[in-house]
């Protein structure tokens, strides 16, 4: 029985490896496919099978870039965005994507983030925070040691003053980015020519303010259709739902 | 004490990094190249690869592993070449591999990290277009190569002209080649390599040109021809003395290669930029005047820097925008290739102008286009105006022949024509696009909750300790209590007219009291003791006697404890108000 167990296990684990690697073998394919029709100048298939390779629940930045590029140069800047915005959560420390993302906002005249903001962008959010909680931790158990006997604590007396620092400073990071976080845009105007925000939820409603294609905002509040939107200069309005894209 | 202990602990660590910071420093001096000796082979043949270190000594055998398309390869071993160049003695290591890719296709050896003495060196990626096998039947062979068959009017097109020879190749003249339609460019030096194919050795000689169609069309590049000399072996025995005394003679022939058909195409109309003046490429533009601050009928020089990949052939420069008040004289150009078919490079112009009028207040420049043939769009980029700050009458004369001024204060624009970073060529790191747990408000309190809980329960330990000691009675608290007790015997005593044990309990319970005062076990207190201590304690000199009787009155009752109730509520008024004289010495109350 034991011996008729392994051998399912080792069938098994042999079709996941087969399918795997002939999944990656045609999403490198498609992916060669796409790269190709997008320095033919075909940006409209490039992006759209692009498109197709990101719809997954998991999703490579190098795809989401590509995508960005292929909208981008297919006269959609605002969907460029998007894809772009979207791959700087998965690889912010980019410098192809960074640089796409300035240029795009430099032609695209849309606000364009504090450049100390991006040393804080070299790491994701999830990397700051394991940073953080590492040091937190190590410094909690070093304290725990030099408490348990004084010979201990003598010894360990600079490693808790040195790693506590480490940690305040890391946590401080981490802080920082989450606040950042916290406060960053979570949707671009993917409306081609932009689209203006209004004092209510309704089309009859007199424009607040005009948003550009490829702004970036911040969704505020909700309502059946439309969202209630904030750039970064707290100029904003309420847009149709479909105007927009939300960011992961 | 502690930065002495963090110094002690952290600075060889610190030293270790700070070492290794300036071996990356050193290493700046030092650099890695990787070449590909060809950039077009065929499919099944092979192709040399060097990477080159200089600036270091030892450099170890770079590995290879995990590189895309490559179906074999072999070390061929390393090579030392030491150079003098302008009294600097430049060393150079080289490791050689014949490597052989598996398909057709583009081969792209990635960045290759070297670890040496001077740190970590990386080559930049290298690659080359794997083709079509064609059939080598003849021991001489000839063919043109361009890296597409579509171009652009005006586009410089490169090709390569490659000999194959499975021969004892003597000489080769240059080959000839038929441009009709095309305007010949510039040639790079020829390179000599070898390939291994069909499980044969063949020499392949390369020549690399350019050329720049003039019209579109269906236009032949070639065809080509080229004049060889070889060397062959006599009909003979071929023995020591055919040898030796010439067994072998020269033979000379022509190898011909057939035309190369391109689709030559115009530039796009649709998109086309108004102004646009035919340059295709990508490019950077600078533009720069040699002085701002001048009088009317000073010349100034304004230079327009063009760097970039493309066809600079064809590159004419923005122009000045037509000013009333601003001349302009023609200009001069010159060009520093940066590759040997001057594909990349810096186009350089320069114009003489002369500003007759105080009115004028800036040069103003008219937009550059270029084309790119890669995205097939056109690129656009609007220089801005250079303010002038014009003043005062003629201060010397005009603009004497166009040359150049100096330009060492200038102030510099810079304005790129810009694009997107080019396409990834792998996807890269996946993940889920859903919001990251280490995001939400929460996360921070949860992955420090531990920490947190390990330094409530400290508190709370703390805290309860403390509550508990206070709690807990102490030795004097309980001291006290006892005579506080002995005091309400005695009025029960009294009552119950129990002498003997009354007399005991006011004995006790003045033992107590003073023993509370005077820090001593109560045992040890006696009457002459207590009076004595507690007279030098401040306990006034009435009560001091009073308080020898009542000790006496307690050692006389031992030996006959009959008492009148009288007598006892007198002991207990006495003993009551001595301890409460006591009281008032007890340090701390």
């Amino acid at each position: 029985m034991s011996g008729l167990l392994k051998r399912g296990i080792g069938a098994l684990a042999l079709v996941a490896w087969l399918v795997a690697t002939g999944s990656g073998a045609a999403q490198a394919d498609a992916f060669a496919e796409a790269r190709l029709k997008y320095e033919r100048g075909q940006f409209a298939d490039a992006a759209r099978e692009f498109e197709a390779m990101a719809a997954g629940p998991v999703v490579s930045a190098g795809v989401l870039y590509n995508l960005g590029n292929a909208r981008f140069k297919n006269g959609e800047p605002g969907r460029a965005m998007a894809a772009w915005l979207a791959a700087e959560r998965l690889a912010p420390g980019d410098m192809d994507l960074q640089s796409n993302l300035e240029f795009a906002r430099r032609r695209l005249g849309t606000h364009r983030p504090a450049p100390w903001f991006s040393a804080l962008n070299k790491l994701r959010i999830s990397d700051w925070a394991g940073l953080a909680v590492g040091a937190a931790w190590l410094w909690a158990a070093l304290l725990f040691a030099s408490r348990q006997d004084a010979r201990w604590r003598e010894r360990l007396r600079a490693h808790v003053v040195v790693v506590g620092g480490a940690a305040a400073v890391l946590l401080a990071a981490y802080g920082t980015a989450l606040w950042r976080r916290w406060h960053q845009p979570d949707a671009v105007i993917i409306s081609a020519g932009g689209v203006p925000a209004r004092f209510g939820p309704v089309e009859e409603s007199p424009v607040a303010v005009p948003l550009a294609e490829g702004a970036e905002v911040r969704v505020r509040d909700e309502f059946p259709g439309w969202y209630r939107v904030e750039d970064p200069n707290r100029r904003g309005g309420w847009v149709p739902a479909d105007r927009l894209a939300r960011l992961p | 004490v502690v930065t002495a202990a963090a110094l002690k602990f952290y600075g060889r660590p610190a030293l270790y990094l700070a070492l290794l910071c300036w071996l990356a420093l050193a290493a700046r001096g030092a650099s890695a190249t990787a070449i590909l000796d060809r950039l077009f082979i065929e499919e099944g043949e092979t192709v040399n690869l060097q990477v080159i270190a200089e600036g270091v000594r030892q450099v170890p055998q770079p590995n290879l592993d995990g590189i895309p398309n490559l179906a074999g390869g072999r070390y061929l071993g390393p090579m030392q070449k030491s150079e003098i160049i302008n009294g600097a003695q430049n060393f150079q290591i080289i490791h050689r591999y014949l490597l052989q890719p598996a398909r057709q296709g583009d081969f792209v050896i990635p960045a290759l990290s070297i670890t040496t003495e001077a740190g970590t060196l990386r080559t930049a990626p290298v690659r080359c277009r794997v083709l079509p096998a064609e059939p080598k039947t003849n021991s001489l062979s000839l063919k043109i190569i361009t890296e597409r068959t579509n171009y652009f009017v005006g586009e410089t097109v490169p090709y390569e002209i490659q000999l194959y020879a499975n021969a004892d190749l003597q000489q080769v003249a240059p080959p000839k080649m038929s441009l009709d339609g095309f305007v010949a460019g510039r040639e790079a030096p020829a390179g000599n390599g070898s390939t291994y194919r069909d499980g044969q050795t063949f020499s392949v000689v390369t020549y690399r040109q350019t050329a720049t169609p003039t019209k579109p069309g269906q236009l032949p590049l070639g065809p080509a021809s080229q004049q060889f000399a070889v060397r062959i072996r006599r009909q003979g025995r071929g023995g020591f003395f055919d040898d030796f005394f010439g067994g072998s003679e020269t033979r000379t022939g022509e190898v011909d290669a057939p035309a190369r058909v391109l689709t030559i195409a115009e530039t796009p109309a649709q998109g086309r930029p108004v102004g646009y003046a035919g340059a295709i490429g990508r490019f950077e533009i600078r533009a720069e005047i040699s002085r701002t601050n001048l009088a009317v009928g000073d010349p100034i020089t304004v230079r327009f820097t063009v760097t970039g990949q493309g066809s600079f052939d064809s590159l004419t420069p923005p122009g000045i925008a037509s000013t009333a008040g601003l001349q302009t004289y023609p200009g001069t150009n010159s060009f520093a290739p940066a590759d040997a078919l001057g594909l990349i490079g810096t186009k350089t112009f320069e114009q003489a102008v002369v500003v007759e009028s105080p009115d004028v207040r800036e040069i103003a420049f008219q937009p550059f286009h270029a084309f790119d043939p890669e995205s097939r769009r056109y690129l656009s980029v609007a220089l801005p105006p250079i303010p002038l700050n014009v003043a005062g009458p003629v201060s010397g004369p005009g603009v004497a022949g166009g040359g150049p001024t100096n330009l060492a204060a200038v102030p510099v624009r810079v304005v790129m024509v810009e694009d997107l970073r080019p396409l990834k060529v792998a996807p890269g790191r996946t993940g889920r696009l859903v919001a990251a747990l280490s995001a939400e408000p929460w996360f921070p309190f949860l992955a420090v909750a531990p920490l947190l809980a390990y330094a409530l329960a400290g508190s709370v330990k703390r805290w309860t300790a403390r509550r508990q000691e206070r709690a807990r009675p102490d030795r004097r608290e309980l001291q006290r209590r006892s005579v506080a007790n002995q005091v309400q015997d005695l009025a029960r005593l009294e009552t119950a007219g129990d002498a003997s044990r009354f007399f005991a309990a006011l004995n006790g319970a003045l033992q107590a009291q003073a023993a509370l005062v005077l820090g001593k076990p109560a045992a040890s207190i006696t009457g002459e003791l207590a009076a004595e201590e507690l007279a030098a304690r401040g306990l006034a000199a009435e009560s001091v006697e009073r308080l020898k009787r009542v000790f006496a009155a307690a050692d006389a009752a031992r030996f006959a404890s009959l008492a009148l109730p009288e007598e006892l509520a007198f002991w207990r008024k006495e003993a009551t108000e001595l301890i409460e004289a006591m009281r008032h010495l007890e340090v701390g109350r």
